[in-house]
């Protein structure tokens, strides 16, 4: 297998920052009070109002998980980086000192 | 809130029997800054989505030269697409709605302006005041009445009926998931697996303390019939999660509460709690009531899962099991233990007592939900009382719905109670049914006098929620096997609730409990 550790961690790079560009959204953070929203009266509009509320949940769920994903994504990236310096280090001599993860 | 309508106007509509204030309320009470607010929050997110998916999907090249393993490459282009793809839909949401705000102030003021309209022409045709002015033609007055007045509802009809094909149009927009594309995490780039979920650690936690009773003397029994409720309803792969166990509650009566489907990840969530003589002991009738909601609830709302959590976690009058109740009591103190359970069945005392606590328990299994799930509670009977009581002290429901209830408990008069308010708590009661034709607190009423003499001048249960004045949203309904009394009387039968979550009251309540209440049939409170 062919793995280039500098740049496996240049792209964990970039996918910390798309996590931090999501994590900066205010919207993402906004706690949604179902019973505050109010689309107006009646059966229809009660029906509206429940789902215009769980849409923006949803919306926000989603943008959590992709936060989620994408840390996961970062440190199996930064994982195997580590994983192949060590191994690289040791078929070249002894093994390094200190953390083999590379700082972001 | 909607504006007040022209009490003239209105007054002399309905001397023609015009129902003006229904429409004009839909119309008027419109909230276009909720709307506008809601579309502003998503109107920020969608970008930010699809800015997302651009900026993963920029260093899929790099990662192609620096991983010759095809999986990180197709992980990370997954990911990038399913952002944007998020984004996308975030956005036709969020247009969507901003569209549809320019729609519903139009309709509101077109609305206002039909109004006024017409006010002005009545009061030129019939001013307000003493009726009946020498000089004029009254039948000439009348026609051009009602020539004004059958104008303005048609008119108002018509704004209606706009708003309503804008209202399914949202529905339709609104029921989309943008997370719907989102892969699992893959174990191809060195992800581990999501953690074992909330859910799964306190149910394991359950399950351990479950274990532990088999082997003591004391609970033994006990244990050993929740564990054998808890296998059948795991029949068939349903994911079952044990949510509060102790064996040792409420004098050995014990308190479980699970879940049947996952908790975790389910669209929807509904809290069933029975009433009078439940066991937390026996609870397969539940169980199957629970598996036949989430088969309804999957044609109702294809593409959702629902999670059905059985209650019987407080402490239910006359729910003792043989062996139960104080196993080592007999005799007098037996037959006194007994007594005072039959005692807390005619009367709200225990739900009133225990709702704080019915709340929390509420909220600490649905924190375990999904933050979108929509969240249901539903009582029958005796656990309706209940279900209302910890919704008033805070359980956090999106809709309530009382099945065959003898009342919501004393101190409550209204749904405005709940959080839920009055549009999204529901009533089902069966014509024939015993308990909700109030035949039962008849005796309720003897009994507390016989307690408490005259000092609580209410019924023992409190509040009919089927009542006009409680203003809950009442369902049409009957059970699919109507068994009445002699001479047609209403009969305890209709009171089982089996019959409350099955045929066309089943269908009801997946409408509800899905988010759908729109498509529920209603009727007049009594």
């Amino acid at each position: 297998m062919n793995i280039d550790t500098a740049a496996l961690n240049g792209i964990a790079g970039q996918v910390y920052r798309v996590q931090l560009d999501l994590v900066g959204n205010p919207v993402v953070g906004l706690v949604v009070q179902t019973s505050g929203l109010s689309f107006g009266p009646g059966p229809l509009g009660a029906e509206v109002s429940l789902a215009m509320t769980r849409y923006l949940q949803r919306a926000q769920e989603a943008t959590r998980v992709l936060i989620h994903r994408g840390a996961q994504l970062e440190s199996g990236l930064v994982y195997t980086a580590a994983a192949m310096d060590t191994v690289e280090a040791s078929a070249a001599g002894p093994a390094p000192a200190g953390p083999a993860v590379a700082a972001r | 809130m909607s504006e007040p309508p022209d009490a003239h106007l209105v007054q002399v509509a309905a001397r023609l029997g015009i129902d003006l204030t229904t429409p004009w309320q839909r119309l008027s009470g419109l909230r276009p800054d909720e709307v506008s607010n809601v579309a502003r929050c998503l109107g920020k997110l969608g970008p930010t989505l699809r800015a997302a998916g651009g900026n993963l999907a920029a260093p899929v090249g790099a990662l192609r030269q620096a991983w010759s393993a095809p999986e990180p490459v197709s992980y990370l282009s997954a990911l990038s697409a399913a952002a944007s793809s998020a984004g996308e839909q975030v956005t036709a949401a969020a247009e969507q709605l901003t569209a549809s705000v320019a729609t519903v102030q139009q309709l509101k003021q077109s609305a206002a302006q039909a109004m006024r309209s017409a006010a002005v022409a009545v009061s030129s045709v019939s001013p307000a005041g003493p009726s009946g002015v020498l000089g004029y033609d009254q039948q000439a007055l009348r026609d051009r009445e009602r020539l004004i007045c059958t104008g303005l509802a048609e008119r108002l009809a018509g704004l209606v009926a706009e708003l309503d094909a804008l209202l399914s149009r949202l529905n339709t927009v609104l029921a989309g998931d943008p997370g719907t594309a989102l892969p699992p995490p893959s174990a191809a780039v060195g992800a581990r697996a999501d953690p074992v979920s909330a859910v799964e650690r306190r149910s394991a936690a359950n399950t351990a303390k479950l274990n532990a009773d088999l082997a003591d003397p004391a609970t033994q029994p006990f244990a050993t019939l929740v564990k054998k409720n808890l296998a059948d309803a795991a029949a068939g792969n349903t994911p079952v999660q044990l949510l509060g166990y102790d064996a040792r509650a409420f004098d050995g009566q014990g308190r479980v509460a699970y879940s049947v489907g996952d908790l975790a990840t389910a669209d929807q969530v509904v809290m069933l709690t029975p009433g009078v003589s439940s066991s937390p002991a026996n609870t397969a009738a539940f169980t199957a009531m629970a598996k036949r909601l989430i088969a309804e609830n999957a044609v109702t709302a294809p593409g959702t899962s629902t999670a059905v959590i059985v209650n019987t976690g407080y402490d239910i009058p006359l729910s003792g099991f043989p062996g139960a109740r104080d196993p080592g009591r007999s005799g007098v103190g037996r037959l006194l233990d007994d007594a005072s359970d039959i005692a807390a069945a005619p009367n709200d005392d225990i739900a009133r007592a225990y709702g704080p606590q019915a709340a929390a328990d509420a909220n600490g299994y649905l924190m375990l939900a999904k933050n979108s799930a929509l969240t249901s509670g539903v009582g029958h009977s005796y656990g309706s009382t209940l279900t209302s009581q910890s919704a008033k002290q805070g359980a956090k429901y999106d809709t309530v719905v009382f099945l065959g209830s003898p009342g919501v408990g004393r101190g409550i008069d209204s749904a405005s109670a709940y959080r839920s308010g009055t549009d999204r708590t529901f009533v089902i009661d069966f014509d024939g049914d015993i308990v909700t034709r109030g035949v039962t607190d008849l005796a309720s009423d003897f009994w507390g006098a016989l307690k408490d003499g005259a000092k609580e001048p209410e019924h023992s249960w409190g509040a009919d929620p089927a009542g006009a004045a409680f203003g809950a949203q009442r369902v049409n309904t009957a059970p699919t096997k109507d068994e009445r009394g002699p001479l047609g009387t209403a009969s305890v039968k209709n009171h089982s609730m089996d019959k409350y979550t099955s045929g066309d009251a089943l269908a009801q309540l997946s409408l509800i409990t899905t988010g759908r209440s729109s498509r529920v049939r209603r009727r007049p409170g009594k």
